[in-house]
This record gives C-alpha cells, sequence and structure tokens, in this order.
C-alpha cells in the first residue's frame, strides 16, 4: 500500500465514526434530557524521513528532515451540557432540571455473582413515577421510568407517602399534601440529590439516558467533578428543578445536518484520494504492458 | 544506458510523494489548527555531460551541457496562514488571532517578505504552549481544550497546557481545591472570575495561558497529534502586549486547507506520475527495439 491509500483509508474511518456520532445525536432529537455530543478531528503522529547533513541548499525554509501525515483521527468525544428548552407536560411527576445540573439516582444492577446491588448513576431525565414498596405499604418510592431508585440528599431513595400528591420546590425540596384531607399541612418529604455537572468532559454516557464517572475516579474527588448542590454554592449559575415539565434534547436538527453534510463530503473527498492513490497503484502494476 | 529512464523513475516517486501530502491535507480538511502542507520538489544536481570520441578532427571530448537526471522529494512545508475561526460556544475552545509585525517587512498571503536583498523574511505566529508525555514543551494550534480528574487543563491528547509561570494550568481553587467553575479568558490569555478579577492560582500569580511567539513557524517541526517542536536555535519567546495577539474563548481555528485546491493538486500529481510512467513505458519500448527487431535480417 503506498502512503495516500494508508493515510486516506485511516482518515474515512475517522469520518464514519463521525457519522456515527451525528446520527446517534440525530435519533435523539426527541429524547428527553438528551445531551448532544461532539468529538473533534486531530492529526494522527507525524514521521519524519531523515535526510543527510549536507543536504540543504540555500533557500531551505524547513529543518532537515522530509515530515509525512498520516491522516486524521477522531478525539476528544464529550458531552455539550447546553440547556434544553423546557415542555410543559402538567404531570406532577415529571422534573426538568434547569442549569447544569444532574440528577443522582442508584441503579439496581446485577454483579458477576447476579446478586443486585446498587449503583451510583446520574441522570438528567425527569420523568419519574412511583413504585410500590413492598415492605411498607405507607411509603412509595420515587423512581425513573427504569424503575432505578432517585435518592434524597441522604443518599437513600427518596420515599413518597402513600395517597398523597408532591410539590417539588424550586430548590428541589419535595413536598406532599395529603390527598384524603384538603386543609392538612403539608409534610416535608426530602430534599432531591442534584449535583452540579462542573466537569462534564469527565461524564461518560451509558445509554438509558444514563450518566457514570470513569472506574477511577475516587468518591473524594468525585466533589470536584460532580459537586452536591447545597444553598451555599448554588448563587452562580443557579440549578433549579421545574415541575410539571420536562426538559427535550438539546439536538438542534440544523446543526446536526450542516455537520452532517460537512462530514459527507469530506468522506468524499477521502475516497477520491483513495481512488486517485488507487489508480497510480494501477500505473506502476501496468509500467510492463 | 538510458539516463531518462531512471528520471522517470524518479519523477513517479516525486509526485506520488506529492499525493501523499496533498491526500493528508485533505485527511485534516476538518481538524482545529491544522496547517496545509506543501510539498516541494528539487531536481538532482546538475552534471556536465561531453561526448566523447567524436569525429576524426574533434578533440578527445566536446561538451554538451548540463543535465539534470531526476527529482526529488525535498522538503513538506506547513503553510502558517490562518485559518477560519467560527464560533463553538464551548467555554474550553480558544483560538489565536494573531497578526505580527516585523519592522520594515509587508507580508504576503502566505506570511513571507522577500527584501531587496533576496532576503526572506517568514511572519511571527503564536501557538499555545503544551507539555507533551516527556515533559517537553510542544506548541499547538489546536485550541481544544478540556479538564481531567485532577482540575488539570489538558488538549486533546492529554498533555497539561502552560501557564505564563510556565506550570500546567489547574483549575481548582489554591488552598481549598474546589474546582473554578464560572471562568472566562480576556484576550491577553488571562483567567478572571466572573467578577472580571484574576484568578489567582498555586504560584500566587495569576492564571493565564502561555502564549510563545515563534520567530520563524518554518522552522518548527510537525510532531503529530496537533504538536510543533521546535529544534536548537529556533527562536521563541512569550507573546509580549505589543505583538497584537489576542485568544478568543468559545472560538476555534478551523483548518486552513483549501479542498479546491487540494483537489486540483491531487489530480496534477496523478496525471504527472502517469505522465511519468508513460516514458517509462516509451524508453522500454525502445530497448525492446533495440533488442528484438535490430539486427534481426
Amino acid at each position: 500500500m503506498n502512503h495516500s491509500m494508508i493515510n486516506a483509508a485511516v482518515s474515512i474511518q475517522a469520518l464514519q465514526q463521525k457519522l456515527d456520532l451525528v446520527s446517534n445525536n440525530i435519533a435523539n432529537t426527541n429524547t428527553t434530557g438528551y445531551k448532544r455530543k461532539e468529538a473533534s478531528f486531530q492529526d494522527v503522529l507525524t514521521s519524519v524521513r531523515q535526510q543527510p547533513q549536507g543536504f540543504a541548499r540555500e533557500g531551505r525554509m524547513t529543518p532537515l528532515g522530509y515530515n509525512y501525515g498520516w491522516g486524521a483521527k477522531l478525539v476528544q468525544a464529550e458531552l455539550n451540557m447546553a440547556q434544553g428548552t423546557l415542555k410543559e407536560t402538567n404531570n406532577p411527576l415529571d422534573l426538568a432540571i434547569h442549569g447544569a445540573g444532574l440528577f443522582e439516582i442508584a441503579a439496581v444492577m446485577l454483579n458477576e455473582n447476579d446478586e443486585p446491588v446498587q449503583q451510583i448513576r446520574w441522570t438528567r431525565d425527569g420523568s419519574f413515577k412511583l413504585g410500590v414498596d413492598p415492605e411498607d405499604p405507607e411509603s412509595m418510592f420515587l423512581l425513573t421510568k427504569d424503575g432505578h431508585f432517585v435518592l434524597n440528599d441522604g443518599s437513600e431513595p427518596m420515599r413518597i407517602p402513600a395517597n398523597h400528591r408532591i410539590q417539588v420546590r424550586e430548590d428541589g425540596m419535595i413536598m406532599a399534601y395529603d390527598d384524603a384531607d384538603e386543609f392538612a399541612e403539608p409534610v416535608e418529604v426530602g430534599q432531591l440529590k442534584l449535583v452540579r455537572a462542573v466537569r462534564p468532559q469527565l461524564l461518560e454516557q451509558l445509554g438509558d439516558n444514563l450518566y457514570t464517572l470513569p472506574a477511577d475516579i475516587t468518591p473524594e474527588i468525585r466533589e470536584t467533578i460532580l459537586q452536591t448542590v447545597n444553598e451555599d454554592n448554588n448563587a452562580i449559575d443557579p440549578i433549579t428543578v421545574q415541575q410539571g415539565y420536562l426538559e427535550q434534547s438539546n439536538v438542534v436538527l440544523a446543526d446536526e445536518l450542516t455537520e452532517l453534510s460537512m462530514v459527507q463530503r469530506a468522506y468524499q473527498l477521502n475516497s477520491r484520494a483513495l481512488a486517485s492513490a488507487d489508480q497510480m497503484l494501477g500505473l506502476a502494476n501496468s509500467l510492463r504492458g | 544506458m538510458l539516463r531518462g529512464l531512471y528520471t522517470a523513475a524518479s519523477g513517479m516517486i516525486a509526485q506520488q510523494r506529492r499525493h501523499d501530502v496533498v491526500t493528508n491535507n485533505i485527511a485534516n480538511i476538518n481538524t482545529p489548527g491544522f496547517k496545509q502542507g506543501n510539498a516541494i520538489n528539487r531536481s538532482f544536481p546538475e552534471m556536465l555531460i561531453a561526448r566523447t570520441r567524436g569525429g576524426e578532427h574533434d578533440p578527445l571530448s566536446v561538451p554538451i551541457g548540463g543535465i539534470h537526471t531526476g527529482v526529488m522529494a525535498e522538503e513538506n512545508v506547513s503553510l502558517h496562514a490562518r485559518g477560519d475561526i467560527v464560533e463553538t460556544n464551548n467555554p474550553f475552545d480558544f483560538a489565536i488571532l494573531s497578526d505580527m509585525e516585523v519592522p520594515g517587512a509587508v507580508f504576503d498571503a502566505s506570511g513571507h517578505y522577500v527584501g531587496e536583498d533576496g532576503q526572506r523574511i517568514a511572519r511571527p505566529q503564536a501557538f499555545f504552549t503544551v507539555l507533551n508525555a516527556q515533559g517537553e514543551q510542544r506548541y499547538s494550534l489546536n485550541g481544544k481544550f478540556s479538564v481531567n480528574a485532577q482540575g488539570q487543563m489538558i488538549d486533546s491528547e492529554g498533555n497539561p497546557v502552560l501557564g505564563r509561570d510556565g506550570q500546567p494550568i489547574v483549575l481548582l481553587e489554591p488552598g481549598t481545591d474546589l474546582p473554578i467553575v464560572n471562568f472566562r479568558i480576556t484576550n491577553t490569555g488571562l483567567f478572571v472570575d466572573a467578577d472580571g478579577e484574576p484568578i489567582i492560582g498555586a504560584s500566587g500569580e495569576p492564571v493565564n495561558l502561555l502564549l510563545t511567539r515563534i520567530e520563524n513557524p518554518n522552522q518548527l517541526v510537525r510532531e503529530g497529534n496537533g504538536l510543533y517542536r521546535l529544534n536548537d536555535g529556533g527562536q521563541a519567546r512569550p507573546v509580549e502586549a505589543e505583538d497584537r495577539v489576542e485568544v478568543r474563548q468559545g472560538f476555534m481555528e478551523r483548518s486552513n486547507v483549501d479542498a479546491a485546491q487540494s483537489m486540483v493538486d491531487m489530480m496534477s500529481a496523478l496525471r504527472a506520475y502517469e505522465a511519468n510512467q508513460k516514458v517509462i513505458q516509451f524508453y522500454d519500448r525502445s530497448m525492446d527495439k533495440a533488442v528484438n527487431e535490430v539486427g534481426r535480417v
């Protein structure tokens, strides 16, 4: 293979990955709380063909050596945490976050021995539901739509008293009103655990609208990446919760289609380069008849 | 010996190199901060040929003239013209706008000036400064940065970005180690908080991006991964206030590769390769004649 061929093939692969990313964004135009993923390109390692001392002639602009590039690769896929638009649903269990925040939830997963374990995850999707607690008929769990526990500020699953309707304040405090007794005082149920995505670059997307952090992030430094929101640190760029609303995806279709056509053109250019390199190999092969 | 056979073969190889460089340009048409490469060919050294054993009254050798017996790829020069600056709205994207001047020089679009005495001056350029894995300084124009778990500002390969004090930029408040969330960057690369007050780093100095002025960017050696190396003897110094350099936050510099020009260059490299191939075939055919037909009865 000649250099041009390797070069074009490497780049086509990178463009294909970018295309996958763009199409994933487009597919999630209507996913609640979806954050668009972005990635940029980088040239891959360059090799230098050495040239002997004394090769340089007057008028040469660069230092000795002949540089070869080997194409481009895709780097730095990261989340764009820009706010999505809020859509009114009038469902009291639909919550939307305003600001760069995430709900902390405990996902129930099976470990290698098929035993259920709880793992901390984060989500932006506030379409919650209530689930019965088999041990306590007096209270209900607040669950995500996939059945994971929504956590309170003590990192315990949030419980709502049965037969109560809830009201969620802007700061994430949940109050419950008794359905049976109109005049009863509301009960403070608990504070939703909200975290501020200080370093969204480190979040990993898991699918099902869940985010996690890389395994090497210890709970100690987690706070510098996802800061727990409390009254003291919520003055600048406040993170608030809005009840009865859902956050729409922040994908802008026009932007994605622009990206799509840009990637497609780059792909075409590279495949032309590949075809041209192929033609050169053909010429070399047909040197003799 | 047929000299031209080897000349044409060297032409094929040189065109192949040119094609490789154009392909790499096309490959990096969406790489932020990429600078288009330009393959420059050089002819083999000229040699003098002479006719020996001419006619009866000729002297022993009659000079004919000079001849070049081939061509080779000499250098791959990056075109250090600025690419388009586009807005990304990502606070970790930075672009450098520089318009540096050298007294007495008026630069053309490619950033060169040839003086009356034939002296060529390249326009100085400003670069971001990062540390590679070996702890050596490298220069970059790809300002798409992010932050790692330790709060260090890194480029897309994970190399720490350097501040003016020569240390990696760490976006943690000294003492408390709380992450610095809201920061803006001024035109000069100074980090300021939401109120416009400079952010003080661990060394007690304000956090400031280290921009390096490279006197002659052609002296930079491309290492790949968006990094450039400056060999010993290259002139570099931190950018000063009077250097007319600005940093823009939320913007990035696009690759300066011209797609249409690349297409033309690629086609011309391919066709020149083909032409050289044809010349080889012609030589082959004349050899064929010489070997198989001359002297046939």
